[in-house]
C-alpha cells in the first residue's frame, strides 16, 4: 500500500516536470507575435494602423523585413515609425514657427525593425507601426485582418489583429 | 517608387537624432509646466504662463462661416491640427479625446466642441474632415482652408508647426505637424495643452476642472 501512494505523488509530479520542460522549449526557442491589433477607420479613411508586440525568444538576432496585408483588406502595408522631427527651413515645405516650438511628428517607413535576441520590440501608436495604405473598406470593430510579417530568420509569420478603438 | 522625406534628417535610418516623439513632448511638458508653477487650478497638462490668446484669429467652418478660436460662452473648444491621411497619431489623439468625453457626465461632455484644422487641404476636404470627425464625436468642427498664409497666420497664433512631405502630383505623402491639443476658453485663451499620449482619464480631469472653474 506504501508502494502505491508513493507512485501517486511521483506520477504527477513527474508529468508537472515534462510540462514545465515542454513549457520552457517552445518558450525559449520561438518568435512570438502576441497582442496584435488595428485601430477602426472612418468610413473615409485611406489609411489605418496595425499594432502588436515581437518576443524574440531565440538566441539569435531578428529582423521584420517585410510585411503584407490581404488584398480584401487593403492595398499594401509598410512598416513605419512615427518620430519627432525638427523644423526645416527649406522652401519646400509649410513651415510656421514661433518661439514657442512645439515640436512636430512625422512618421517614414523603415526598411527593417531590428528583434534583437531575448528581446521584446512593441509597435504601438506613437511609435513602429504597420501602415494599411488604401483601405479597401473600413476597419470595423469586432473584425479581424490577417497580417504576414517577414522576419530575416523566422520566416514568414502570419498573425490575426482585432480591429479596435483602442488599444487592448 | 520609396517616397522620399523633404527633411534631411528624416532619413529612413535610425539614426541617433531620432527621439521618440512621447519623450520630446513630455519634455515639452515638463518644462512648460515648470514655467508655470504656482498657478491656479491644479490641470494635468501643460500651463503656459503667459498663457497663449488665440481668439482673435480664425478659419472657415462647416457651412464656409468663420470661426474664432474660442469657445461657446461657458464651453471649451478643444483645437488639433492635424490630416485624415495620418494613420497613427491623428487617430490615436481623436480616440484619446473621445474616451475622455464618455468618462464625463454629459452635461459636462456637452459643453466641449471638438474642432480639427487640416494641415493637408489639397487632400481633406471639408466633407471628408467632417466625415472623418464624425467617426469620433458626435460635437466635431472641421476647420479648413486652402490658404496658406490663413493657415500660417492660424498655426503661428498656437505655435504650431507643419510640413508637408515633397510629392508628385496624384502620389501619396505625409504631413510632419505639432500634435498637441489646445484646450480654449470662452475669452479666446488656450488654458491647457494636451501632449500626444496623453490619457484620457487626465484629460476628463482637465476638461471637468476647467468647466466647473467657468460655472463658480
Amino acid at each position: 500500500m506504501k508502494g502505491t501512494s508513493r507512485h501517486r505523488r511521483i506520477v504527477p509530479a513527474m508529468i508537472s516536470v515534462l510540462a514545465v520542460a515542454l513549457a520552457a522549449c517552445s518558450g525559449g526557442g520561438e518568435l512570438e507575435v502576441t497582442q496584435a491589433w488595428a485601430r477602426t477607420s472612418p468610413s473615409m479613411a485611406e489609411a489605418g494602423a496595425a499594432y502588436m508586440q515581437i518576443t524574440n525568444g531565440t538566441d539569435n538576432d531578428d529582423a521584420l523585413v517585410g510585411v503584407s496585408v490581404e488584398p480584401a483588406v487593403a492595398g499594401a502595408a509598410e512598416i513605419h515609425e512615427t518620430v519627432a522631427a525638427e523644423p526645416d527651413m527649406g522652401d519646400r515645405g509649410h513651415t510656421a514657427t514661433s518661439d514657442t516650438g512645439a515640436p512636430m511628428m512625422e512618421m517614414h517607413a523603415i526598411d527593417r525593425l531590428e528583434i534583437p535576441a531575448g528581446e521584446t520590440v512593441t509597435l504601438e501608436p506613437g511609435g513602429y507601426h504597420v501602415m494599411l495604405l488604401d483601405l479597401v473598406s473600413p476597419l470595423e470593430a469586432g473584425s479581424t485582418i490577417e497580417l504576414a510579417l517577414t522576419f530575416e530568420n523566422a520566416g514568414e509569420v502570419v498573425v490575426e489583429a482585432e480591429v479596435r478603438d483602442s488599444a487592448p | 517608387m520609396r517616397r522620399r522625406p523633404i527633411l534631411a534628417h528624416a532619413t529612413p535610418v535610425l539614426g541617433s537624432k531620432v527621439r521618440r516623439f512621447r519623450t520630446a513632448s513630455l519634455a515639452l511638458v515638463l518644462a512648460v509646466t515648470l514655467a508655470a508653477c504656482g498657478g491656479g487650478a491644479a490641470l494635468k497638462g501643460a500651463v503656459r504662463n503667459p498663457p497663449l490668446q488665440v481668439g482673435s484669429v480664425s478659419l472657415p467652418g462647416p457651412d464656409g462661416q468663420e470661426v474664432a478660436m474660442k469657445a461657446e460662452p461657458g464651453g471649451l473648444l478643444l483645437v488639433y491640427f492635424g490630416y485624415t491621411s495620418c494613420p497613427d497619431v491623428c487617430p490615436t489623439t481623436m480616440a484619446d479625446i473621445s474616451e475622455a468625453l464618455t468618462e464625463l457626465h454629459p452635461d459636462q461632455a456637452e459643453k466641449v466642441t471638438v474642432a480639427m484644422v487640416t494641415v493637408d487641404p489639397e487632400r481633406d476636404t471639408l466633407e471628408k474632415l467632417h466625415e472623418y470627425l464624425g467617426h469620433f464625436f458626435s460635437r466635431g468642427l472641421p476647420l479648413r482652408t486652402e490658404d496658406t498664409a490663413r493657415l500660417t497666420e492660424v498655426t503661428s497664433a498656437f505655435g504650431v508647426q507643419w510640413e508637408i512631405e515633397e510629392h508628385e502630383p496624384g502620389e501619396t505623402y505625409d504631413v510632419a505637424h505639432t500634435a498637441l491639443t489646445y484646450v480654449i476658453d470662452d475669452t479666446g485663451t488656450v488654458r491647457v495643452e494636451w501632449p500626444f499620449g496623453f490619457a484620457a482619464d487626465d484629460m476628463a480631469a482637465d476638461i471637468a476642472s476647467l468647466l466647473e472653474e467657468a460655472e463658480a
